[in-house]
């Protein structure tokens, strides 16, 4: 056990991996604002990304890491837009709460 | 030795700085929070050999999508959410908080019996190294088409995000 | 041509009913007469056409198109013209073109003239495919839809709930009438392979050994007795007889020329038409003719009964129709098709004609109808009065007259036919006496005598799109039965053919007659036998009601229970009303109360209740909250990695 605690391999990436996917899930579906849950994406997203970047490293495939980087382009990305809609939002109805918006029609 | 304790440390800081950004109210402590984990997200990626994604990682995060995130919490002023952080429906939340551990129940139980142990190391003794000079020449050969599609990607966000998010009649229009 | 003769009814309907549909009277009348007439003059022009062929090659056949082809059986909607139903066609397109005429006049004052004129016009083309189709099942649409305008004529004027319950009794009446038709075509075509008229009657002429005993067993048990039954059930419906008759006194709500067209002259023999049409195999089923002539006879008398005491001037003719109805079905009961076409073609001109005097009548005495209140309109309305007794001397069967002719070739093929009786016989000869009281009572009570109309009444001659059709139908009434001259009579004008006869007899199939030697003589006897006694009952009717009415209401005091029981019609309508339709009409309630409410509509309830809250259930699933959403995902995604790692 000590030993496993004294090397780090693998399965110590894709915990951290696999945790900071579940807090950033816990995230999007616990908190109230929306920008909070936009940032959880964030986090979840990194989490992947994290995961990515293991696989490859230990199975030496730079593929990995490759994708990392598309996923971090389009993460830019969808974070400017999804912030671009809630600004829009919150202009027409000065309100984040995520369960404002669940009547929205059309 | 030293890549044990960073990858200790670089861990911890992100599992720590995550947390912060689930549980904070404050939207701004929220966002501060995920830059720290964003950065001890990059730290592991260096601790794997990886420096030119951490740095990517450093610039486009930290650097672009985090301030994003900080102005648009600034502009609109929105401190604090009040007493009520979470939302409504004890059961919902019951069952999501249930799932979210079913979830890394069973990604503990694939690490421990897919993948033998924590402790798997690479079979090539000379890891892969992710520079830039390795990276690039996936990049440009493999992946040209797909980068090429990105780069039009990146060309057409900042057009829709203007559109939406513009005031009609200018900036100062009533 | 042939087009022209059977669409240009439907297209008067048509223009009528969909086009014009707010038209005066005079305009809708001047558009259903020109189809009329457009029908009529083909039909005259395709009677010489066939006059001039050979006797055996006298037919046109026009296929429309191919209705129904299932394996063997198959339906064409093709027509026939032949003899027989040229006469008919004739009858239908010539007196309702004169009916239609005098529509004009009479429907002067309605408000939907054109509502009525395209019902009439829809009528004659229903009536034309009945009596034109070369199968029956073409037949049976006619015969359906004839009903149908029926119903809708009786019912013209359904703000009258009472017009209105006549109009859906004749078609309930009908109703049943018509299973039995359907169950006819149905034993036919199961026991000749096909429904065409001519299959049909080819095959029972060429084989009646076949179907009378080969094969099936004869007597009652017999298809073929079983089929004609059946029909015949259907003709009870149409043509008003016993037990089905119900229904045409009180189709007498309709409109006086729709009686007059429909439920005088054309629609209601069209089971007349029908078993002339299938003669040969009425021929080969003797206990379905008995049967027939029965029914037919005891109609006759009985609704000659009833007609005696009826006050409303168009109830006494509908009863008279009724008798005389029973007179055709007793003449092809008795194998006398050819005398009852005649008495069918007869009566059509003589009974339209009295409708339409009545009609003449009824609109001179603004819509009063009881007899009670006429008398004495000799004066007023001289054409109708004139007309009417051409009509009155015809029915009652006065000598050279049409009905004369008719009549007692009916009577004398009910006494000497081998398929009549001395009792047939005697049962029509009491109705024809009983016929001679009633119309001489009518003529007497409406038109001779005292007046007895209201002061504030005027009654007027009617206009000459009224009197004109009288006056045609009035001539015919005389001279047609010249076209039909039976045997016996014939003799005593230098052998003079019966036209008619000699023009439908390619159809009819040939069935032995005994040839005594003093048939002649006998006919004379009981011929003079029959009008001495005709006479003497009209002398009695016209001493009785219209010189002393009060030794009427003498004998009226004296028979009491008599008078009652024939005033009240035998109280049949009373005991339809008990024995069936009271518990019917309870049962279904019943039925409604009980199972429909209690049973089907609970259980239907219930599972629309069912789905109702399932979708409600699921709707709050579907409740636009995205962390939900969310959390579905990750309970998908939690179950199908568990699935894929217990593997």
């Amino acid at each position: 056990m000590l030993s496993s605690a004294m090397t780090i391999g693998l399965g110590h990436y894709i915990f951290v991996s696999g945790a900071l996917f579940v807090v950033g899930l816990l995230g999007v579906l616990l908190r109230k604002n929306i920008i909070v849950i936009l940032m959880s994406i964030e986090l979840m997203l990194n989490a992947v990304n994290l995961a990515f970047v293991t696989f490859g490293y230990y199975f030496d495939d730079v593929n990995g890491a490759v994708i990392t980087l598309f996923v971090i382009a389009i993460a830019a990305a969808e974070a400017a837009v999804g912030l671009a809609l809630v600004v829009n939002l919150f202009k027409n109805f000065r309100e984040l709460n995520i369960r404002f918006f669940e009547h929205l029609k059309g | 030795m030293t890549e044990v304790i960073m990858f200790y440390v670089f861990a911890g800081l992100s599992l720590f700085a995550a947390l912060g950004v689930l549980l904070h109210p404050n939207p701004i402590m929220s966002v501060l929070h995920l830059v720290v984990a964003m950065i001890g997200v990059a730290g592991l990626f260096f601790n794997l050999h990886a420096p030119f994604v951490g740095l990517v990682q450093i610039l486009v995060y930290a650097g672009a999508v985090i301030i994003l995130f900080l102005f648009v919490v600034m502009i609109f002023d929105v401190k604090t959410e009040g007493k009520q952080v979470f939302s409504y429906g004890t059961i919902a939340n019951g069952v999501k908080i249930l799932f979210g551990g079913a979830l890394s129940g069973l990604i503990l139980f694939s690490i421990l019996f897919e993948m033998e142990s924590f402790n798997y190391q690479p079979t090539n003794a000379m890891a892969p190294q992710f520079d830039v000079r390795n990276l690039s020449k996936v990049l440009y050969t493999d992946y040209l088409f797909m980068f090429e599609v990105l780069g039009l990607l990146l060309l057409v966000i900042p057009i829709g995000t203007v559109a939406l998010s513009r005031i009609r009649g200018g900036t100062h229009a009533k | 041509m042939f087009y022209l003769l059977l669409f240009a009814p439907l297209v008067g309907f048509l223009i009528n009913g969909v086009r014009f549909r707010s038209q005066n009277a005079k305009v809708a009348g001047a558009i259903a007469c020109s189809a009329m007439a457009v029908s009529f003059l083909s039909a005259v022009a395709f009677f010489f056409q066939l006059k001039g062929l050979p006797a055996d090659e006298r037919v046109f056949k026009f296929v429309l198109f191919n209705w129904i082809q299932v394996a063997n059986f198959s339906a064409p909607m093709s027509f026939t013209i032949d003899p027989l139903s040229m006469v008919m066609t004739l009858i239908i397109t010539g007196v309702g073109f004169l009916i239609h005429l005098f529509s004009v006049g009479y429907m002067d004052h309605d408000e939907r003239p054109a509502k009525y004129f395209s019902y009439l016009n829809l009528f004659v083309f229903n009536m034309l495919l009945l009596v034109l189709g070369s199968n029956l099942l073409v037949m049976f649409v006619g015969w359906e839809g004839v009903g149908l305008c029926s119903y809708l004529l009786i019912g013209f004027w359904f703000t009258d709930p009472a017009k209105a319950a006549a109009g859906m009794k004749a078609f309930i009446t009908n109703r049943i009438g018509d299973a039995g038709f359907l169950l006819g075509i149905f034993t036919l075509f199961s026991v000749f392979g096909t429904i065409s008229f001519e299959g049909i009657n080819s095959f029972a002429m060429n084989n009646p050994d076949v179907l009378a005993t080969g094969g099936f067993t004869g007597g009652w048990g017999a298809p073929v007795t079983l089929a004609c039954l059946f029909l015949f059930v259907g003709a009870m419906g149409k043509s008003a007889q016993i037990p089905l008759y119900v229904w045409l006194p009180d189709a007498m709500a309709g409109p006086t020329p729709v009686s007059a067209l429909i439920h005088a002259a054309t629609m209601v023999t069209a089971g007349v038409y029908m078993i002339i049409r299938l003669n040969p195999v009425f021929l080969i089923a003797p206990d379905a003719m008995f049967v027939v002539a029965c029914v037919g006879a005891a109609t006759a008398l009985m609704a000659a009964t009833i007609g005696v005491l009826q006050n409303d001037i168009k109830k006494v003719l509908a009863y008279s129709t009724v008798s005389q109805l029973g007179y055709m079905f007793l003449g092809v009961g008795v194998g006398a098709f050819g005398a009852a076409l005649a008495h069918l073609m007869t009566h059509a001109f003589f009974k339209a004609l009295m409708f339409l005097g009545s009609g003449s009548v009824i609109h001179a005495m603004h819509e009063e109808q009881d007899m009670r209140k006429m008398g004495g309109l000799k004066k007023q309305m001289p054409i109708t009065h004139w007309t009417f007794v051409m009509g009155w001397l015809a029915i009652i069967g006065a000598p050279l007259f049409s009905g004369f002719f008719s009549k007692d070739e009916i009577l004398w093929m009910a006494f000497h036919s081998p398929r009549g009786s001395v009792v047939l016989w005697g049962v029509g000869f009491v109705a024809a006496l009983f016929t001679a009281f009633y119309m001489t009572r009518l003529m007497a009570m409406t038109f001779w005598g005292k007046s007895r109309v209201p002061k504030e009444v005027h009654p007027h001659e009617s206009p000459w799109t009224m009197t004109v059709p009288l006056i045609v139908l009035a001539f015919l009434s005389v001279f047609a039965g010249w076209l039909c001259v039976p045997h016996g009579v014939g003799t005593l004008f230098g052998h003079m053919h019966n036209y008619l006869d000699d023009w439908i007899h390619p159809l009819m199939a040939t069935f032995d007659m005994p040839h005594g030697e003093n048939d002649l003589q006998i006919e004379f006897m009981l011929m003079g036998l029959t009008l001495f006694l005709v006479f003497v009952s009209s002398l009695v009717a016209y001493t009785l009601y219209a010189k002393k009415p009060e030794v009427a209401e003498r004998n009226k005091e004296r028979f009491k229970g008599l008078y009652e029981l024939v005033y009240n019609k035998y109280w049949v309508d009373e005991a339809y009303f008990k024995a069936l339709i009271n518990p019917l009409v309870r049962f279904s309630q019943g039925l409604w109360s009980r199972v429909d409410v209690k049973v089907i509509d609970r259980l239907t309830y219930n599972i629309s209740d069912m789905v109702k809250n399932a979708g409600g259930g699921l709707k709050m699933v579907q409740s636009g909250n995205l962390q939900m959403y969310a959390l579905y995902i990750l309970i998908g995604l939690v179950c199908s990695l568990w699935f894929l790692m217990e593997r």
